[in-house]
């Protein structure tokens, strides 16, 4: 049986699901919105034993770690300020030491462990050492250095080190727009010293690229986005009416071996990767996401994705 | 316009070529144009090479028509201009599927006493994903209720329905109580109505609805061919270039119960109440047909619109030839011109064959 | 918000979108069905890709 952890809302999961299904491949779906009673992972001299939902976990084969983690805190303890900031912290522990358990004793993909350490710096020393080309970076309190930084670069951008802001209040909600363009307006909105921000000169692209890595496989995605206004920064600034092209790219053989040096330096057997090919004809790299979206990688290249998936649990499960 | 650099076609779309002309279909964005056959050969043959090197192929006579065509198809973004010719490859046209049947046609009129659930459980366990419920003559809502009921309680798997039903007096309070109580819903085509509507689905009601003065008799009327069923996407292009655009993965049940690919195939696999579909589907009497791709149909294969149409192996112009081009299709590929089907001489024996006089009979 | 001063915070905040979470809350009501085989009850509809049937267009009216 195969351990899936999931969102209820995640399609790339339903999808693997109608293949795991189709092969007559059992799983366990655990979805990261729900409670999990957790009926108890035990540790003696002898043995370890987990089980959750009234399941037995000895009989998971392999665990696909898809999105975020499991929430072993029950409903009505959510609200009680830093009494539930503390449970939270109590049961980040606990989820991460089981992932280290099940990760130790069987085929474990994907990690809640690395997800919530996406350090991007990290990444982009790493994608470094891999002679990866990676785009001139700096992180910054000062405006004089800020300054500097705009000046001796054509144009520069900025974005999150971690994670978008996603901040919601009884009140409002304050969303990360992705990468964007840094203008002197902006720069002079600020005052001299500020919360660290992370800017990037901007590369001129001929087109991004989007690969998809599951263990050793590749799929890789051409993004056209650059005749478009809307998504000349970041193609995640999707415009709907007339979509951005997409098609299948065969990486050259070096940069796909550079990627997967990387991803074993970095410790992460899936995720995203985000890369620029350059007019000047250099292959950038930009970051990783280790939980990345397929679905539409899949779909646009017609690379059924989901089926090599399902794929590589069958070969376990026999 | 980059004239010195090499141009690539975008992987998704795709050159079909017809006997007198040919396509370009658009699969991201849905979209299908059509070109001539020059465009295509020049395309086939030169991609990769840039704008002013063709232009020395042809010797620079015909520079002015070579811009046209690429100004065409930059203006749509079907192209673009790299160097890197060699990392963009085709896209694949492998197609598949995690169901053992994905779509099904239910068939029923006011004579049906077969058992619908007893389909339905079984939809299931092959993984379902679609169903058409077609109601002829007189509507029976109870029934379709039934089966929505069912399909909501048993979690199914089939998670769209189409509903074919004919006007009666209540029908807008009907959807109205039906819409928000059965989501998998997503289609609803209401015939022998007094007025020509199409609603799109909306923030009210997420389901697609039609009314048509139409009378739709029966599954005689079905296996129609026409542009408005034409789909350029990628999953039916692929489909259509391995596997019959109709038929693959599709089980029926005709008025009667009877187990059939299509409910106007001739071709009948025993009565749903006493014969199990999964039987039915290891016969490969049943599934060779699925096989039957476009490339392979007469007439259709010099088609430049082959791999977005639709197809019928229930009606074809020779009853007896398997590969035969489908009877109500008034398109042709030679002259490029559409005409009535119905009033095609050539076609009538086949008409009487079929017994569909009365539904080529204008209202 | 007026209590942060926006002049020290990450060019990030200065660009995120701002909107009022009570109309966020009225946008986001979703359609679900339950598929058991799935294991989730918020799946969303899926249109087929092609006809099933083909009875009803409205080209010949």
């Amino acid at each position: 049986m195969i351990l899936l952890i999931s969102s209820k809302y995640d399609v790339s999961t339903n999808n693997v699901i109608k293949w795991l299904n189709y092969y007559g491949i059992n799983f366990l779906r655990l979805n990261t919105e729900d409670f999990n009673s957790l009926n108890h992972f035990s540790l003696s001299n002898t043995s370890s034993k987990l089980k959750v939902n009234n399941v037995d976990l000895d009989s998971i084969t392999s665990v696909w770690h898809r999105r975020g983690r499991l929430r072993h805190v029950p409903n009505s303890l959510n609200g009680l300020g830093k009494v539930t900031d503390y449970l939270k912290k109590e049961e980040d522990s606990l989820v991460k030491s089981i992932e280290t358990y099940l990760k130790n004793t069987r085929k474990y993909i994907g990690s809640y462990t690395s997800e919530v350490e996406n350090y991007k710096l990290e990444h982009l020393m790493m994608a470094r050492e891999c002679n990866l080309n990676i785009p001139n970076s700096m992180i910054t309190t000062n405006k004089k250095e800020l300054i500097d930084f705009y000046n001796t670069h054509d144009q520069i951008i900025s974005k999150d080190l971690r994670y978008s802001i996603n901040i919601k209040t009884e009140k409002i909600c304050i969303n990360s727009i992705g990468t964007f363009k840094v203008t002197n307006d902006l720069i002079k909105g600020l005052e001299d010293q500020f919360a660290p921000i992370y800017v990037q000169e901007y590369i001129e692209k001929e087109f991004e690229i989007r690969v998809f890595y599951f263990e050793n496989k590749m799929f890789a995605m051409g993004i056209f986005s650059q005749q478009d206004e809307q998504t000349q920064v970041d193609y995640r600034n999707y415009n709907n009416q007339v979509p951005n092209r997409c098609v299948p790219i065969s990486l050259p053989t070096d940069i796909e071996k550079k990627l997967l040096e990387f991803t074993k330096k970095v410790k992460l057997n899936t995720g995203s990767i985000d890369l620029i090919y350059s007019t000047d004809e250099r292959y950038v790299f930009l970051e990783v996401n280790p939980m990345g979206q397929f679905d539409w990688v899949s779909k646009n290249c017609n690379y059924y994705i989901e089926k090599s998936i399902a794929k590589e649990f069958l070969e376990v499960c026999n | 316009m980059k004239t010195n650099i090499p141009f690539k076609l975008f992987a998704n779309c795709i050159l079909v070529k017809g006997i007198s002309r040919s396509t370009i279909c658009d699969l991201q964005r849905n979209d299908v144009r059509v070109i001539p056959n020059d465009l295509y050969d020049l395309l086939i043959e030169n991609e990769g090479k840039t704008i002013i090197g063709i232009k020395e192929l042809y010797e620079n006579k015909f520079d002015d028509i070579i811009e046209e065509y690429f100004q065409f198809l930059y203006d749509n973004e079907f192209i673009f201009f790299t160097k890197q010719t060699t990392i963009f490859p085709k896209l694949s046209m492998d197609w598949s599927d995690s169901t053992i049947i994905n779509n099904s046609i239910i068939d029923i009129d006011e004579n049906s006493n077969y058992d619908i659930v007893n389909i339905l459980k079984q939809l299931n366990t092959l993984h379902c994903r679609h169903l058409e419920i077609r109601n002829f003559n007189n509507a029976r809502v109870n029934i379709l209720e039934d089966i929505l009921s069912f399909l909501n309680e048993s979690e199914s798997t089939i998670q769209s329905v189409e509903i074919l039903l004919p006007f009666f007096k209540d029908i807008e309070e009907w959807i109205t109580s039906i819409k928000d109580k059965f989501l998998r819903v997503d289609f609803i085509r209401v015939f022998k109505s007094p007025f020509n509507q199409n609603r799109v689905p909306n923030k009210d009601c997420k389901a697609h609805i039609m009314f048509t003065k139409q009378n739709y008799i029966s599954e005689l009327c079905c296996g129609k061919i026409s542009q408005k069923f034409f789909s350029a996407n990628m999953k039916a292009f692929t489909e259509s270039m391995n596997y019959n655009s109709c038929l693959n993965k599709k089980l029926s049940i005709d008025k009667n119960g009877i187990i059939k690919n299509c409910p106007s195939m001739q071709n009948g696999y025993g009565s749903s109440d006493s014969v199990r579909l999964e039987d039915v589907i290891s016969d490969s009497n049943f599934t060779k047909i699925w096989n039957i791709s476009k490339d392979k149909i007469s007439v259709c294969k010099d088609c430049e619109f082959r791999h977005i149409c639709t197809d019928c192996r229930a009606y074809t112009e020779n009853p007896e030839d398997e590969f035969s081009k489908p009877l109500k299709c008034g398109y042709n590929p030679k002259t490029n011109e559409w005409s009535d089907w119905s009033t095609n001489p050539l076609k009538e024996k086949a008409i009487s064959f079929y017994n569909l006089q009365a539904v080529t009979e204008k209202p | 918000m007026q209590l942060i001063k926006i002049e020290q915070l990450p060019l990030t905040f200065h660009k995120a979108t701002i909107t009022e979470t009570a109309t966020i809350k009225k946008a986001k009501k979703e359609h679900f069905i339950l598929i058991k085989k799935i294991g989730s009850d918020k799946i969303s509809t899926e249109k087929f890709y092609k006809p099933i049937s083909k009875i009803f267009s409205f080209d010949e009216d």
